[in-house]
């Protein structure tokens, strides 16, 4: 292992493992199977709770580092942003549980808000290991479940409009890629600007929620039903605050 | 004051606000679905932002404690489902029965309301700050409540007086739950934290398993996540500078 003394490149090594992760999205679409709505719908619904998790202990963490406003424009501020990057792809108005529906173009539209997607995911886990690296480690191998079952909805699309195989895995991983850059970046910059750790924590942690909100969540209750999306996002949200005492 | 006298107030104040959602029905007959999806997100977004107070307080208490609460907590409106899922088919035969309906919609939200007195008195347990947040954000959750027990009562012909006071009465296991609630958090300090992870985790799957499905039935995605958003900063603001 890497030595600790090197902490970026052990944040380097443990978020491309994470992003990597999502290639096992496309081993459905590689013998040739459709994911079913239920699964792809507790897919989301898992993410979900893993994101809000995460997103609580950012929101713990900027307020007992920043003041408060700062903490909550910065999250609001995220929240803007998703919300623009929603408006310019139009990702959001897309259904990844009727992959069948979904143009060329659509697709393409859909991998790039992917992208948007796990750029600010990568914000939020490199602020995490800025704060707290072994916390951190742990909270990208959760990132790294959370990526696969994104990842199955994306794959679910590529394959429906015929790509095959090994080309679904390089582009779901493809499209986690900034996951990796963006939390590496954000990791080695922050030290040099201490005081921003509070505003990034909170972006972050508004990033997650809004994502949550206008992305997996809507696709949970459509393809897992109201009473399992809550139960599975629940249990998933408290799984991952029950990291903190499960690393330290 | 007494302390006990102040939950109790607390929990009326809450219990007495859900009969403010009965107010717009003075002025129109019926409020629109958007209105009422908008109330839905609004309300989730302040019951978060209260979750969240709930269980970072929790969690300065013992976290392994307030997440053990919160699976409780969760559980406990699982269960709660579960029993008027069973005592609603029985009301199944008696559908296009106004009255019955709203009978049924009030002992909905009755059973909701047992968690949310216990929030109430948990909260004070504490500390001041925790108590005023959670008493506001429940009192305001409580306002679409009696909005949509009004909705159901009031193109039915019920009075303006009788859609308030049925909102009220769902909401009186507040009062009462929140007195019995403090004092067992005052009398055994370690049971705080479970008790604020069970308010928390309470309130966090009754607003996935109630409040946001209804909102999307009615709102873009975009603008359930603008309306909690803003909402929910709203309210860790107030706890942060309360």
């Amino acid at each position: 292992m890497v030595g600790v003394e090197q902490p970026v490149s052990v944040v380097l090594a443990v978020t491309v493992l994470a992003a990597g992760a999502a290639a096992l999205a496309a081993l459905p679409a590689a013998f040739g199977r459709r994911v079913p709505a239920l699964a792809l719908g507790l897919g989301y619904a898992l993410s979900t709770g893993l994101m809000l998790g995460l997103g609580f202990l950012l929101m713990q963490r900027a307020l007992e580092r920043t003041g408060g406003l700062l903490a909550v424009a910065a999250a609001l501020f995220a929240a803007l942003y998703t919300a623009w990057t929603h408006r310019y792809t139009g990702g959001d108005a897309l259904d990844p549980l009727e992959p069948e529906a979904i143009s060329a173009i659509e697709g393409y539209r859909l991998m790039i808000a992917h992208g948007l997607h796990a750029a600010s995911e990568g914000v939020a886990l490199g602020a995490a290991m800025a704060l707290d690296l072994q916390l951190g480690i742990a909270l990208a191998l959760a990132m790294a479940v959370q990526n696969v079952c994104e990842g199955l909805g994306l794959a679910s699309v590529l394959a429906a409009r015929g790509v095959r195989g090994l080309d679904v895995a390089i582009l779901v991983v493809f499209s986690d890629a900034p996951q990796a850059l963006l939390a590496v970046a954000v990791f080695a910059v922050l030290p040099e600007w201490p005081g921003a750790l509070g505003g990034v924590l909170g972006f972050g942690a508004g990033a997650l929620l809004f994502l949550t909100l206008t992305e997996t969540l809507p696709a949970a209750y459509r393809g897992g039903g109201r009473a399992a999306t809550a139960a599975v996002v629940s249990a998933a949200a408290g799984a991952l605050i029950l990291l903190q005492a499960v690393v330290h | 004051m007494n302390e006990l006298v102040w939950v109790g107030l607390a929990g009326l104040l809450t219990a007495l606000a859900t009969g403010l959602g009965a107010l717009p029905f003075a002025f129109v007959r019926r409020i629109g679905a958007r209105g009422i999806g908008l109330a839905h997100a609004l309300a989730a977004g302040l019951m978060l932002g209260a979750s969240f107070g709930l269980l970072a307080e929790g969690s300065a208490h013992g976290l392994v404690q307030t997440v053990v609460g919160g699976a409780i907590g969760a559980a406990a409106i699982v269960l709660s489902h579960r029993l008027l899922g069973e005592h609603g088919h029985g009301f199944a035969g008696l559908q296009g029965e106004h009255g019955r309906r709203a009978a049924l919609l009030v002992l909905v939200m009755t059973a909701h309301s047992f968690a949310e007195g216990v929030a109430v008195g948990v909260a004070f347990g504490g500390g001041q700050k925790l108590a005023v947040m959670i008493t506001l954000a429940i009192a305001v959750h409580n306002v679409p409540e009696g909005l949509a027990i009004s909705a159901v009562m009031r193109p039915r012909g019920a009075s303006l007086a009788a859609c308030a006071g049925w909102s009220v009465v769902s909401s009186l296991p507040q009062p009462v739950l929140a007195l019995p609630a403090f004092v067992a958090v005052e009398q055994a300090r370690a049971l705080l934290p479970y008790g604020l992870g069970f308010a928390g985790g309470a309130m966090v799957y009754m607003v996935l398993f109630e409040l946001l499905p209804e909102a999307y039935e009615t709102l873009a995605p975009r603008r359930v996540g603008a309306v909690i958003s803003a909402s929910l900063g709203a309210m860790i603001l107030l706890q942060h500078y309360l």
